[in-house]
């Protein structure tokens, strides 16, 4: 059975990045009794694991849906955070800290980590038997 | 020789003063009791925001972001402790209220402060006193919620101070109440998954106002067990009753979590509520002392049951 492997560092790091905030917030949700994060980290991470025992094209497909999400999921964070800072929605104190130039960052990290990965993801990959 | 003499009479006279200020303190001390409406009045005005909390330089000008809402916690816990009472924190994380934003952004968190009573007699039988010392953002919160707990201070001192107690009691400060009361639904999951025998819990919020000078208090989905100890004591300090339903504060989260509750308010809505002007010279303090003996006197009576 092939296994993938990914050849580029920076390749596995800004894939890594892309995972640790979702783990952490998955984490931090189990403590306070939410396992819809966790279940929604398992439904994306899991075909992760699976394709790269499984062949290349489906890491390929995988990476470009995961890529994708994070894109969506950075422009719907900064429109909220917008939102929240300038428009009229009313949430809680605490989420309204939470939005600070970190958190923007974050956002346009997400967005341009979704780019790079859509970009270097073929190149990447190498096929180890 | 003499010399001698005298240093023995010196050492003999310092015992007497010694023993003599020993019998005599204690009852001079005894005399000054603990006057409930100073304590009320300094609490609320460091709590609200009429100026620093002492030793320090921190204004609380509303309890809304993390950092005020830390400043407010450290300093019930100091109040609590000179009151003689230990203090504990209750550290909880929640869900966010709509769950998709719990894909977007950290749970909430924050933390109770709560101490326990113990009974003078073997008992496993709780009952609980609480209320919220959060505020909404842009108020400072002295009827909503200092009043209450400034209510709950002084029953938790008078409590301590009673002979006898047949009950433990937990007096518990909320974060929170004005985002979902995440405070106390954390709290009321602690309690019940601690599987502690609860004979009642007694929440108070926005207690300082009484516009109609009539003393009135309202009591929310009051139980008929605790209905006739409400009554008694609203009778002997002649305070009139307004009974409802439903629950609107840190109430809600024990009746929805199975505990017999009951929610202690002003029966008339402060026109100060979420409001900037909502400050300590809006208190009415003549008000909130009757309001605290009525639990008080509703809490000694379960004390001695
Ligand atoms: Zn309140």
């Amino acid at each position: 059975m092939p296994r993938i492997r990914i050849s580029d560092s920076t390749f596995s790091l800004v894939l890594l990045f892309s995972f640790v905030p979702f783990m952490v917030k998955s984490v931090s949700y189990i403590e306070a009794g939410s396992y819809i994060p966790f279940l929604i980290m398992d439904l994306i991470g899991l075909p992760l694991i699976y394709g790269f025992y499984h062949g290349k094209l489906w890491v390929i497909g995988w990476l470009k849906i995961w890529a994708i999400l994070m894109i969506i999921f950075g422009i719907l964070r900064l429109g909220l955070a917008g939102l929240i800072k300038f428009g009229p929605a009313s949430v809680e104190a605490q989420i309204v800290e939470q939005v600070n130039l970190g958190f923007v960052f974050l956002c346009l990290g997400y967005i341009l980590a979704g780019f790079y990965i859509i970009r270097n993801r073929k190149r990447v990959l190498v096929i180890i038997d | 020789m003499n010399q001698v003499k005298n240093t023995n009479r010196l050492r003999f006279a310092r015992i007497v003063i010694f023993m003599l200020s020993m019998i005599f303190l204690p009852l001079l001390t005894q005399g000054q009791s603990f006057d409930i409406t100073s304590f009320q009045r300094q609490f609320i005005a460091q709590f609200a925001g009429d100026r620093p909390i002492e030793g320090t330089i921190n204004v609380l000008k509303q309890r809304s972001t993390s950092v005020e809402r830390k400043i407010a916690e450290n300093f019930l816990c100091s109040t609590l402790n000179s009151i003689g009472l230990p203090s504990n924190r209750h550290e909880y994380k929640m869900p966010n209220s709509f769950f998709l934003l719990d894909l977007f952004f950290s749970p909430m968190q924050g933390t109770n402060v709560y101490t326990i009573i113990p009974a003078t007699e073997p008992t496993e039988e709780y009952v609980v006193i609480g209320a919220h010392y959060d505020s909404e953002p842009g108020s400072p919160g002295a009827g909503d919620n200092a009043s209450g707990v400034a209510l709950t201070l002084a029953v938790a001192k008078q409590i301590s101070e009673l002979t006898v107690r047949k009950k433990k009691f937990v007096i518990v400060f909320f974060d929170q109440e004005e985002d979902d009361e995440l405070g106390s639904k954390a709290f009321a999951k602690k309690l019940k998954d601690s599987g502690m025998n609860i004979h009642s819990v007694h929440i108070t919020d926005i207690i300082g106002w009484d516009a109609n000078q009539d003393l009135g208090v309202e009591l929310q989905s009051i139980s008929s067990r605790l209905a006739p100890l409400y009554q008694q004591a609203a009778d002997d300090l002649n305070i009139p009753l307004k009974l409802s339903q439903g629950g609107s504060s840190d109430n809600k989260s024990f009746l929805n979590a199975g505990f017999e509750t009951v929610g202690v308010f002003s029966d008339e809505m402060t026109p100060h509520i979420h409001k900037p002007s909502d400050q300590c010279e809006t208190v009415d303090f003549g008000y909130l002392a009757s309001s605290t003996a009525l639990i008080f006197n509703v809490l000694k009576a379960l004390a001695q049951q």
